[in-house]
């Protein structure tokens, strides 16, 4: 048995000879496909779990009670506790000894905290021998850097000064984009009272950080959340892990889309070059048959070879998946706090073997029946072997049952799964439906051309073997990725580059008191700058939802109104007009209040939605202590994107005017130095005033889209690449056909010039049309992006567009030129020998 | 450029081919003289490995010759290039060849027009007729692959004649075809060899077809055994 074995794996490898170019680039995109699947699982699992450690470690706590005034210790005196640490956090400009002056993010605690994760300083060791020293101050390393200041140096705050003892380099509470508009500082809880910048009209937010003994968090939250007197709410790490996950949903389920198409284009390029190097097997196969072989052991001969090349190319993959892996991994490591170590993904590569065999069987299938079928016969009458109907129809229904499956046991998720999976066949059908179109149109377009070379050139996408449509569909997958990646790119761009045009408001006065506005124009005037724009700020709290007090409503379970909603305070304003970054969607906007009228309110549309409130109902909010009874007149579809400060709620004119309030005021500065200057003089008068310069955000930001955009660029040259091998895979398919297919026209008289051209113009013209259909489903894509992504208006990059279809039209024709420029030297007499 | 009689289309002088196998050189064609004119047919017999289907290439300008030379249309094929043979072959050639050779993805009418249509005209009226001819009227628009084996030669047939050629090679012609298909196929050909009064060499196995051309040259190791 073991000889018989032996005997057909020689048979096997020796046929191989001669073919071996066509199986490694079948093998080729079995590997890449493979290698993005690994990558996806394997990244896939890693976030999941770095999810677990992260809520905990970015709570620092158990459970943390929040509220806008000071919480006794007391109130969470149950038994059994670990720690118990107070904490204040609220924004102050600070001064710095050698002038310079910056909005910070001001933290005080009163013990150990946080409770898990690591703090890291410099120098070592600072962190809790800061909570001893009411005179000194941590700051973020990056404070350090951006204000030019040095260890030992004082910095006042409010009233307060003082010296600064060390940087604070990583602290797993926080997570490190939070520092991006005011980076933070620490000093004691008590140190941060005395500072005079906590008076009653400030705003500042207090903390009581838990730590239970017995682990038992969550349920002491629990039983403690029915206890918690009004204003104060409670977050366990538990909220905190069901918030991370909906951001790093969208974070995994942009890794599965990569790791998908990478998947499809890769099995496409295997599927190809597998059916086309089966089918030039079936005279070989039926020659064999004539000698006496079996079916069986025909077929048994090239599953041997197929089975060699897709165990070869599913250890290559992995190897390559766990790569690819690693770097991904290095990526992520940036965006989280706790630390990030990479170990060996065995599962992801198991599944990866798995579907690597999954899609061996899908793509042998046709070929191998074939050559099962292939009788003796045909050496001698020269016909031709067909699938019959039903297996046509048994295997596509295979393939399109194949995605869907193969989601389910990926995301182990009968719903999402299945959805996911139908949404990629759909997609793949539509696009291939599309290019299959898009190929008629462009044949018919070619008989009525009347040069030869064109006409011919347009025809030869209608040659059989020559795979058009799969290769249109794969360059339109391509293309429209890539397309839609640049055009979303563009318009962040814009929209961050926005605030640094010259005529936008980019210097922001926040925590003014009404009686000191006229002093901080003066100022701002004195050195040429004209406030833009003032916004009066009440804040409030909601009490009542058409009748329903908000506390029955937080404690009903089945209530569908997110607790985040009920709980927060609301920055609202009053004004008379809409403003250009909102528009009216359902209501009248009511300029000033009526007498006698109830109080007619805007609110933003998708609060409204989650408050479940429709125009007409009543909405009674909490301003310190009074209450105002209102009734929804207008919801408002605000464009948060536009960097323009906005409201979720707004009164008409005649209501809030004297309500205790403070206001908010925006400025043009285009010179960053001036914008310091003010900045220094503003808050070396009012310490309680706070100022940011949007465009110290703006170049964070852009240093943080540009490793964003490097990853991205990393995945779009990955399902690039892929692309070419898929078109390297059917150009070596259809060689033969085309060898055969020149000779005969430079027998009939075609020059080797008119016949290069035909070569590339094919190319050009299968390239023009899969990047023209793509960049069009780009553009589709982009828009819908930027108005309901962004809400801003789409703007198309056109210049980056095109230079990416030129690019693509130029890299398929010089792929297709340097594959395929062999058959143009095919000896012209091998025309009389070849069938 | 030599000069020949105006009714001489085809003149091997000498024709030689000899082509390296592993170590040691095999002579394909060895010294073959042979002359055809206008409106002549001749069929060229052998077994296999006599150097027939070498003779027809070298003959059509498909291959080069090691010695001696061709002429064809008193042009001498070594003093052209590639491109030049091709102008050529495209101007005073046709060719049907055992395996038909049509374009799959080119219908019948377009596929008779091909040879035409790379010298930048079009005589779709003239491939229309041919096709009519040939018993091919009603299926100008069908592809390859909706035509049978029969069919399929004789769509190659008229696409033979269409650059109106002083000479058409055959190569097995019928080889691929039953008996009433292949007798279809000759009776077209031979009609249109005498329409247009185009000179024939034909290359075959078939002793029954061979004795339907004027002349019978026989090959044997590459030469010349008999010409009758």
């Amino acid at each position: 048995m073991i000889k018989y074995i032996l005997a057909l794996a020689r048979i096997a490898w020796r046929d191989t000879r001669g073919s071996r170019r066509r199986l490694l680039v079948f093998g080729l995109g079995l590997v890449l496909g493979i290698a993005a699947l690994v990558t996806a699982l394997a990244a896939n699992k890693k976030v999941s779990s770095i999810i677990d450690v992260e809520s905990r470690a970015l709570l620092g706590s158990d459970f943390s009670l929040e509220s806008k005034d000071p919480i006794k210790r007391d109130l969470v005196s149950t038994p059994p506790l670990a720690g118990v640490t107070r904490e204040v956090r609220f924004r102050s400009m600070a001064l710095f000894e050698n002038g310079a002056s910056l909005l910070v993010q001001v933290k005080g605690h009163d013990g150990e905290f946080p409770f898990y994760g690591a703090v890291e300083t410099q120098p070592p060791e600072l962190w809790s021998a800061r909570l001893k020293d009411s005179e000194g101050i941590l700051v973020d390393e990056s404070l350090l850097i951006e204000a030019g200041a040095s260890i030992g140096d004082t910095i006042k705050i409010g009233q307060s000064e003082f010296t600064l003892r060390g940087t604070v380099n990583k602290i797993a509470s926080s997570a490190n984009v939070s520092g991006i508009i005011a980076p933070r500082v620490y000093i004691t809880y008590d140190a941060a009272l005395q500072s005079g910048l906590l008076t009653r009209q400030s705003v500042a937010d207090y903390y009581l950080h838990v730590k239970t003994a017995d682990g038992q968090g969550a349920l002491t939250a629990e039983k403690l959340r029915a206890l918690l007197p009004a204003g104060v709410t409670i977050t366990t790490s538990d909220d905190r892990r069901r918030r991370l996950g909906r951001i790093n949903d969208n974070v995994l389920h942009f890794f599965f889309l990569v790791g998908a198409i990478c998947l499809v284009l890769g099995a496409v390029g295997a599927g190809t070059s597998l059916y086309f190097y089966l089918r030039s097997k079936i005279p070989q196969a039926a020659m064999m048959k004539c000698l006496g072989f079996r079916s069986a052991e025909v077929a048994a001969i090239i599953s041997l070879q197929i089975s060699f090349i897709g165990l070869a190319a599913a250890l290559i993959g992995s190897v390559l998946g766990c790569l690819l892996y690693w770097v991904t991994i290095s990526i992520l490591a940036g965006l989280y706090v706790t630390p990030v170590y990479f170990h060996i993904p065995w599962a992801a590569v198991m599944s990866g073997f798995a579907v690597g065999l999954g899609i061996l069987l899908l793509a042998a299938a046709p070929g191998v029946l074939l050559l099962r079928r292939a009788p003796p016969l045909i050496l001698l009458r020269g016909e031709s072997v067909r699938l019959t109907q039903v297996e046509r129809v048994v295997l596509i229904g295979s393939a399109l049952l194949a995605s869907p499956l193969l989601m389910v046991a990926l995301t182990s998720t009968l719903k999402r799964g299945l959805l996911f999976g139908l949404a990629l066949d759909a997609a793949l059908l539509a696009i291939l439906g599309l290019s299959a179109l898009l190929k008629r149109g462009v044949i018919r377009l070619g008989r009525q051309s009347s040069s030869f070379v064109l006409r011919y050139s347009l025809l030869a996408l209608g040659r059989p073997h020559n795979a058009t449509t799969a290769l249109m569909g794969a360059f339109t997958f391509s293309f429209a990725l890539a397309g839609t990646l640049i055009i979303a790119r563009y318009l962040l761009v814009k929209q961050v580059e926005l605030v640094k045009s010259d005529n936008i408001a980019n210097f922001y006065i926040y925590d003014v008191a009404p009686q000191d506005l006229h002093d901080i124009k003066s100022i701002l005037s004195r050195h040429g700058v004209e406030v833009a724009e003032v916004v009066p700020i009440v804040l409030m709290r909601i009490k009542q939802i058409k009748g329903r007090e908000v506390s029955e409503l937080t404690a009903d379970p089945n209530s569908p109104v997110p607790r985040w909603t009920l709980r927060r305070d609301y920055w609202s304003t009053y004004r008379s007009e809409l403003l250009t970054n909102e528009s009216l969607v359902e209501g009248n906007w009511v300029p000033r209040v009526e007498p006698g009228a109830p109080i007619p309110v805007s609110l933003e549309d998708k609060l409204a939605a989650n408050l479940g409130v429709q125009l007409g109902d009543t909405i009674v909010f909490d301003i310190q202590g009074v209450q105002v009874p209102t009734q929804v007149a207008s919801l408002r579809d605000i464009h948060w994107g536009q960097l323009r400060r906005n409201a979720f709620v707004v009164f008409p004119e005649g209501v809030l005017e004297e309500a205790p309030k403070f206001l908010f005021a925006t400025a043009a500065i285009p010179d960053t130095r001036l914008a310091a200057l003010v900045q220094r003089e503003i808050s070396g008068l009012y310490p309680g005033v706070s100022m940011i310069n949007l465009r110290t955000v703006v170049d964070t930001i852009f240093e943080v889209l540009g490793q964003m955009v490097l990853g991205l660029t990393f995945i779009t040259a990955l399902i690039l690449f892929t692309t070419i091998v898929v078109l390297v895979s059917t150009i070596l398919a259809g060689r033969g056909a085309r060898e055969t297919e020149t000779a005969l026209l430079r027998t009939l008289g075609a020059t080797r010039r008119q016949t290069a051209k035909i070569l590339l113009l094919e190319y050009m013209i299968m390239g023009a049309a899969g990047t023209a259909l793509g960049t069009i489903i780009a553009l589709l894509a982009g828009y819908l992006i930027a108005l309901y992504g962004f809400k801003i208006a789409f703007v198309v990059p056109s210049a980056a567009l095109l230079a990416l279809a030129l690019a693509g039209i130029v890299t398929i024709s010089g792929v297709a030129w340097t594959v395929g420029r062999r058959a143009l030297g095919a000896p012209l007499h091998s025309i009389l020998k070849a069938s | 450029m030599h000069r020949m009689n105006s009714n001489l289309v085809l003149q091997c002088n000498q024709l030689t081919k000899r082509y390296k196998s592993g170590d040691q050189y095999i002579t394909a064609l060895d010294r073959v003289d042979l002359t055809l004119r206008r409106g002549e047919t001749c069929a060229v017999v052998g077994p296999s490995g006599s150097g027939k289907t070498t003779l027809l290439s070298l003959a059509a300008g498909l291959d080069r010759a090691s010695s001696g030379s061709v002429l064809l249309q008193g042009q001498d094929l070594s003093f052209l290039d590639e491109d030049a043979l091709a102008l050529l072959r495209g101007k005073s050639v046709g060719f049907v060849f055992q395996s038909y050779q049509l374009i799959p993805s080119l219908t019948a009418l377009e596929n008779v027009l091909l040879p035409v249509e790379i010298r930048g005209y079009a005589d779709r009226d003239g491939a229309k007729e041919l096709l009519a001819h040939v018993g091919l009227g009603e299926r100008f628009h069908h592809y390859p692959s909706q035509l049978s084996g029969g069919e399929q030669q004789r769509v190659a047939l008229a696409r033979a004649f269409i650059n109106k050629p002083a000479i058409l090679f055959a190569d097995e012609p019928t080889g691929s075809l039953d008996a009433e298909n292949a007798e279809r196929a000759l009776s077209a050909m031979f009609e249109l060899n005498t329409r247009y009064h185009v000179a024939l060499l034909l290359v075959t196995h078939d002793d029954e077809l061979a004795r339907r051309a004027q002349r019978i040259i026989r090959l044997k190791s590459g030469r010349i055994v008999g010409d009758d």
